[in-house]
């Protein structure tokens, strides 16, 4: 059985096939769905959406090319929250970090890179990244 | 209390969530043809740039203003509205879904409405990265004035018409075309007895408006009065006929060009009428040449058949399309447009075998249909279809600007350099 992450799910529980001779399966009655990686991955799906990035800037945070990031744009960023975030009209993925009240953007790689929010640099956060779907073989 | 939830300027804001930098830029997107401009950022509107303008008649203030154009993503549109339309639910209980982006709602307790909508707009803001306005008064009519004003006036976007004295200032200001109900048709002749607001027709008597805008456009002075006359439509409808029309992308004389068309509209209303179960009785055809140029006059074109079995069998409906096009067309002319209507649905299980119908072919053909409608919802729309339809997308969809299905398709969603 395959799990499907698309909401279209054409399978179907190979036991539900009630058995024509022989013996009725006895999990019959105890037949679950399979495991939906939706549920998992998506808490809330109206704000979530999926994001894919190139580049190895956020490799500390074991995000590399080719990963998927799940979204939430209904939570509140929090402080060392990964982020999508608009800076001065381009998307960027950092690790917010915040204190005193000041608000840093940082990079998580060898070459760690912090830019501090100002009043004339336009920010907003898109949204709170959650899950990073990575492949290991490529 | 009843709200009116109105998505701004939606098509353009659907494509600035993925395009921050298009955020106070002006922004147009063109319908389905690339033909006119169906959704305009506040930029675009600001310039004078009407609902429906040809692109064509545009083309220097596109360059000159650099505005960015884009054609109908209606998978995005799509699943965005469905993300709204789901946060209503999840937050209100009386909800009508009215349009790709509009619902009615009803408020029962009045103290916090506005609270509650502030909330809604906050959220649904955040949540999708869809500006959206909230009307509120006493009845659906005054909701969608207050929403109308909303837009234009209100810093939060929200506008609560509550009491008598606010109403009649803002129906002092709407224009009665601008009135939900009244539209083009009645506006002309309203304008022509001296009737130029919404306030003018209220102080006309019930007798003058019956016998001029029969009993629907009573109803909607009624509850321009605040008296309520329609309620929220909660649960959804079937759909009520089905329509696919189309502008070629270059106006054509080929009778096989026009023939493949609407043998491809036949087919897709067939599938639509499939998945909402429901048979239909009545096809209609129609075909148009081009308004906008004038070596051909403005030819609409168009029939109907009522059938006397109904059916949701495509290969029936394309054939009986196929028969009234046969008898509309004429030779000669180049056409623009070729769209299909069906309608007067019913229910599958309703629909009554006809007394010399072949039940055995019936049931044969009702699983023919069951399967391709599955195969081509497994393996992608238009997987297999009826050899009379049409196979290159030539004639079909000029998309030049199309955005990526963000949304809807792993092979297109948002791609960030980091």
């Amino acid at each position: 059985m395959k799990i499907s992450i698309s909401n279209m799910s054409f399978e179907i529980p190979f036991l539900k096939f009630t058995a024509h001779a022989g013996f009725p399966s006895p999990a019959e009655d105890f037949l679950e769905p399979s495991l939906n990686l939706n549920k998992y991955l998506i808490q809330n799906s109206a704000a979530t959406f999926c994001v894919k990035v190139k580049g190895d800037s956020m490799a500390g945070s074991r995000i590399t090319t080719g990963d998927i990031l799940i979204v939430d744009r209904s939570l509140s960023p929090q402080n060392q929250n990964i982020i999508l975030a608009i800076l001065n009209g381009s998307f960027v993925v950092k690790k917010l970090l915040i204190s005193n009240n000041d608000f840093y953007l940082l990079s998580d790689n060898k070459h760690v890179n912090q830019i501090k929010i100002n009043s004339e640099m336009e920010f907003y956060v898109w949204g709170v990244v959650t899950y990073v779907i990575h492949k290991l073989s490529r | 209390m009843i709200a009116l939830l109105d998505c701004n300027n939606f098509y353009a804001s659907c494509e600035r969530v993925f395009r921050p930098d298009l955020i106070e830029k002006p922004v147009i997107v063109l319908s389905n043809n690339d033909g006119c401009v169906i959704a305009r950022s506040d930029e675009v509107k600001k310039m004078g740039v009407k609902m429906g303008t040809p692109v064509f008649k545009i083309r220097d203030l596109i360059v000159k203003n650099n505005i960015s154009v884009f054609s109908s993503n209606f998978a995005l549109y799509g699943d965005i509205s469905r993300r709204i339309m789901k946060i209503l639910q999840n937050t209100v209980s009386d909800l009508e879904i009215y349009s790709i982006d509009e619902a009615f709602i009803d408020f029962i307790y009045k103290s916090d409405i506005e609270y509650e909508s502030l909330n809604l707009v906050c959220k649904i803001m955040q949540w999708t990265g869809i500006p959206v306005s909230v009307g509120i008064s006493t009845t659906k009519t005054l909701a969608k004035i207050a929403n109308h004003f909303a837009k234009k006036i209100s810093i939060n976007n929200i506008l609560f018409l509550d009491s008598e004295k606010i109403i009649d200032f803002y129906i002092k200001k709407i224009d009665v075309k601008d009135v939900w109900g009244i539209g083009y048709r009645y506006s002309n002749f309203l304008h022509d007895k001296g009737i130029f607001t919404a306030y003018d027709l209220i102080k006309r008597n019930d007798k003058w408006i019956l016998d001029n805008m029969s009993i629907n456009g009573l109803k909607t002075v009624y509850e321009l009065r605040g008296i309520k006359c329609f309620e929220l439509q909660t649960s959804e409808l079937p759909k009520k006929n089905i329509r696919n029309s189309r502008t070629f992308s270059k106006d054509t004389n080929d009778y096989n060009k026009i023939k493949k068309a609407v043998s491809s509209f036949a087919s897709k209303s067939a599938e639509k009428l499939r998945s909402q179960q429901c048979v239909t009785a009545t096809i209609f055809v129609f075909i148009n040449t081009n308004k906008y140029k004038s070596i051909n006059e403005n030819l609409k074109l168009n029939g109907k058949v009522n059938l006397k079995f109904s059916t949701n069998d495509t290969s029936v409906i394309i054939s009986e399309a196929l028969k009234i096009l046969d008898e509309i067309y004429i030779p000669g002319y180049f056409y623009k447009q070729a769209g299909v209507i069906i309608s007067d649905f019913s229910v599958v299980n309703q629909n009554q075998l006809g007394l010399f119908e072949d039940v055995s072919k019936k049931i044969k053909r009702d699983k023919l249909m069951g399967s391709l409608d599955y195969i081509n919802s497994v393996m992608g729309n238009e997987s297999i279809k009826l050899a009379c339809e049409e196979f290159e997308n030539g004639w079909r969809i000029n998309q030049s600007n199309l955005s990526p299905a963000y949304t809807t398709r792993w092979n297109e969603i948002l791609s960030v350099n980091i």
